[in-house]
């Protein structure tokens, strides 16, 4: 019976840490400050199962699976236009208050539309040289879910 | 024959069974070889010799038919290369670590009955270049082809993931 319950304790924690809750590993920089090189989240995959992403949220982004992913946040939805002036984000032409980037950032990016079915996301650690962080528009689709904190 | 030996010989048969599946050549065996050896001639360590580098970046080559159709889709480029020019560039980049780990994950398979197959995946460098730390991530997407018994990559493309 001890074996048992001990089975099935381990078949849900694979289930939840495979399927609902998964554990990353942050690598590299790009979320800094909010989320430090090094440390570990949780991916609350059920997130946008009934809802969609919207501005500001953190997401994560596979690639080919879901072993590698990004961590970023969106800054924009399908039909806005994006832009950086000065370090200054800009979305519909309006300048957007982020909180969570403390670096100083001098990014400059003309306007671009976020195509149907994407989102434009942006790491919050904007001191980084543009050209060494990825960011961008990214599809829907790609969305795995989010940071459960 | 009592329960016991039934069960020996079924557990038995099962091992034989999931050994069989294991080890069985088959085109997706040969495929995934085929990208561990760009897990392994692609690293370097700081400790490599240039010799060892020009072996690594032949073998590298070598996983690539002559030409290979090279897109990468950030940059809007696409062009077919020689396999000589291919391990020049290969020979280009790794010069430029000092030290560099290259893994391949989430890799899925699809094979054709022409002898062709789709590989995508996620390719993850992690390294160091005159002292900084280095790390990429890109989504690739092969077209592979079996040539006298061997498969070669006859198109790579680096899918673009975020677009600027």
């Amino acid at each position: 019976m001890f074996v048992l319950r001990l089975l099935l304790v381990a078949l849900v924690a694979v289930v939840v840490f495979t399927q609902v809750l998964m554990p990353l590993r942050i690598e590299g920089r790009s979320m800094e400050p909010t989320y430090d090189d090094g440390g570990l989240v949780f991916c609350w995959r059920g997130r946008y199962l009934f809802f969609e992403p919207e501005r500001g949220d953190v997401v994560v982004i596979r690639f080919s699976g879901r072993r590698v992913t990004l961590l970023k946040r969106v800054v924009a939805l399908a039909g806005d236009t994006v832009e950086f002036r000065n370090g200054a984000l800009f979305v519909n032409d309006t300048w957007v208050k982020e909180p969570y980037v403390r670096m100083p950032s001098d990014w400059n990016m003309a306007a671009r539309k976020v195509e149907p079915g994407k989102v434009y996301v942006v790491g919050d650690n904007r001191s980084v040289v543009m050209d060494r962080h990825s960011f961008g528009q990214v599809e829907r689709e790609r969305i795995i879910g989010g940071v459960l904190w | 024959m009592n329960v016991k030996k039934i069960l020996i010989a079924v557990l038995l048969a099962g091992v034989v069974g999931l050994l069989a599946v294991r080890f069985w050549p088959s085109d997706e065996r040969a495929i995934r070889a085929q990208l561990s050896l760009i897990e392994e001639a692609g690293s370097k360590q700081s400790s490599e010799q240039p010799v060892e580098s020009l072996v690594k970046a032949t073998q590298m080559a070598g996983l690539f038919n002559d030409p290979c159709r090279l897109i990468v889709a950030a940059a809007r480029h696409a062009d077919a290369y020689p396999r000589k020019q291919i391990q020049d560039r290969i020979v280009m980049v790794r010069a430029l670590y000092s030290e560099v780990q290259v893994t391949l994950h989430d890799i899925a398979i699809v094979l054709a009955e022409n002898h062709t197959a789709v590989v995508r995946g996620t390719i993850r460098l992690r390294g160091q270049s005159k002292g900084e730390v280095i790390a990429d991530v890109q989504e690739l997407r092969a077209e592979m082809g079996k040539f006298d018994g061997t498969w070669l990559f006859t198109s790579v493309e680096i899918v673009e993931v975020l677009e600027r």
